[in-house]
């Protein structure tokens, strides 16, 4: 099993005075093996985006463990931990969001490179790019130049540079046109089946996720439920 | 249904840009029959939303904009901004998109929505709010009595939908050109926001869109733009049984009903469009030689086409 939720749980304070308490998971169970994609499906509010922030460890479940290749999270020393922050990345719904307004592309794509302290030539940015359908004159662009679908291939092309094993996908085509959103799936499917990295797909269009997806799950009032195997295109 | 009450000809946006005027809507005619419900759809940049805005004339200072709009005899584009003043909202409205800022944080709701009809219609303050109330209630607030006097965060994004379109009809409107009415909304609101327009019988409505799903649901007749131009227009069952262009093609096949099926490459930069020939010819899978010169719209049986594969 490459990465797995055990009994989460997760509620949140709302309210002015913060005294509401919305409990989105209760107990929720899940695994996710080497290379294959799961779908959440679930409307706004049902906490398919807090199941993805917590297998990705942006933000800790009130219960429950995270396991990574056998791992507890919470276990974890420096070194695992930075090795799991590298495999598991996520990709957002908004991708202007996930950049540097005043930043060219280079720079931003440059940056987990910095991070992790990975020799870094332009050569291997333009091949990162390359291989998500851009080119080098993206690169000299800010965010602002760059239409929704090139902005999340960008995205793409930023986690893929760290090689990861997990990346969830929250929403990915959420704000693009039919034949963006089409050439994104098939580009995740390519990126699969090229290096073999396992996707969390949430999403709440049921349609897009059945042609995705092997597994599927429903997540409804903190619990997940099975909507059965898919056959994949 | 009647005659034209919306006609656009010969329409063209212009905006300065470093690289040189950048011409982001592409002679467009298109005419909007009373009580007609049109889609314009394409994909982002494709000029659709820039259109919209240039019928109300609410384009910033900087952009240009060329030929006619005639509302029931009288040329928008001539008129002074007075009198134009006047018929927005009265005559025609706009529904910005609703996820975004479009609703004013600070006044209530119910204000908000009564203010047309005290500036178009000279109601009291009272009496609009009552007025602004019960079209509230209609448009499927509940308990509009006392939600009318909340402030926009305390509604749902599908409510504020529903704001936004009670305030483009409260001073009566009869022609309501909507922005993206569905954009970035989930399953469940998409399905409250395709009820809501479906309920809008007696008007007319333009309404841009990239969501196939609330076109094919909501309009009696689907435009399609592509690079700034007008590439096709077609009744809805038409369009959606047998897509002429190739780029309608394409973008139909891409749906994940229909396969999920992607066409490579992107739109054309609107730098380069003034080139010579077919803008979707980089992409197009029928490119033929033909192509290197820009096709006009082809007329075909009540539909138009801009394909030099349906020239006679």
């Amino acid at each position: 099993m490459l990465i797995e939720g055990i009994d989460l749980r997760k509620s949140y304070r709302v309210g002015w005075l913060k005294k509401r308490v919305v409990r989105v998971l209760s107990r929720v169970s899940l695994a996710v093996s080497e290379g294959e994609t799961v779908g959440i499906i679930g409307g706004s509010g049902s906490g398919k985006t807090t199941l993805g922030l917590i297998l990705t460890g942006l933000i800790k479940p009130e219960g429950g463990r995270v396991l990574f290749r056998g791992r507890e999270l919470d276990g974890m020393n420096v070194r695992e931990r930075k090795s799991y922050r590298r495999k598991v990345q996520i990709i957002f719904q908004h991708p202007e969001t996930a950049f540097n307004p005043k930043w060219k592309l280079l720079r931003s794509l440059s940056e987990p490179y910095r991070l992790y302290k990975i020799p870094f030539a332009e050569e291997s940015v333009l091949k990162q790019i390359e291989a998500v359908g851009l080119g080098a004159e993206h690169l000299a662009r800010y965010p602002a130049q760059l239409s929704g679908g090139e902005l999340q291939r960008a995205a793409i092309a930023r986690v893929m540079a760290l090689d990861p094993e997990f990346i969830v996908l929250d929403e990915p085509t959420g704000m693009l046109d039919a034949i963006t959103q089409a050439q994104i799936i098939r580009l995740f499917q390519d990126l699969q089946k090229d290096k073999g990295v396992a996707y969390l797909f949430i999403s709440h269009d049921l349609e897009l996720a059945r042609l995705f997806c092997r597994r599927i799950y429903r997540l409804r009032e903190g619990e997940l439920e099975t909507l059965g195997p898919e056959k994949g295109v | 249904m009647g005659s034209a009450v919306l006609r656009v000809n010969n329409l063209a946006v212009e905006f300065p840009a470093p690289a040189g005027v950048v011409r982001a809507v592409d002679r467009v005619e298109l005419a909007v029959r009373e009580g007609e419900k049109v889609a314009l759809i394409g994909e982002t940049g494709s000029g659709k939303s820039v259109l919209l805005l240039a019928l109300l004339r609410l384009l910033p200072a900087g952009a240009r904009v060329l030929g006619e709009v005639w509302y029931r005899g009288k040329d928008l584009l001539g008129c002074s901004p007075d009198e134009l003043r006047r018929m927005r909202g009265k005559e025609l409205a706009y529904i910005p998109q609703g996820a975004g800022g479009a609703l004013n944080p600070v006044l209530t709701v119910g204000i908000q929505v009564a203010e047309p009809m005290v500036v178009h219609l000279g109601l009291t303050r009272k009496e609009s709010l009552r007025r602004a109330i019960s079209l509230l209630d209609r448009l499927g607030i509940p308990e509009a009595s006392r939600r009318a006097f909340e402030y926009p965060h305390q509604y749902s994004g599908g409510m504020k939908q529903r704001v936004l379109v009670a305030m483009g009809m409260a001073a009566e409107a009869k022609v309501l050109l909507a922005d993206e009415p569905t954009k970035g909304v989930d399953w469940p609101r998409r399905d409250e926001i395709l009820n809501l327009f479906l309920s809008l019988k007696e008007k007319t409505v333009l309404t841009v869109t990239h969501d196939l799903w609330f076109a094919e649901r909501f309009s009696q007749r689907v435009a399609v733009m592509y690079a700034a131009q007008l590439v096709e227009v077609a009744p809805r069952e038409d369009f959606f049984s047998r897509p002429l262009h190739p780029y309608a093609q394409a973008l139909l096949a891409a749906l994940p009903a229909r396969g999920l099926k992607p066409l490579p490459g992107y739109a054309p930069a609107n730098t380069s469009y003034g080139e010579p020939g077919c803008r979707f010819r980089g992409r197009c899978p029928r490119a033929f030689s033909r192509c290197l010169e820009e096709p006009p719209l082809f007329e075909r049986n009540g539909r138009r086409v801009r394909c030099w594969f349906y020239a006679d």
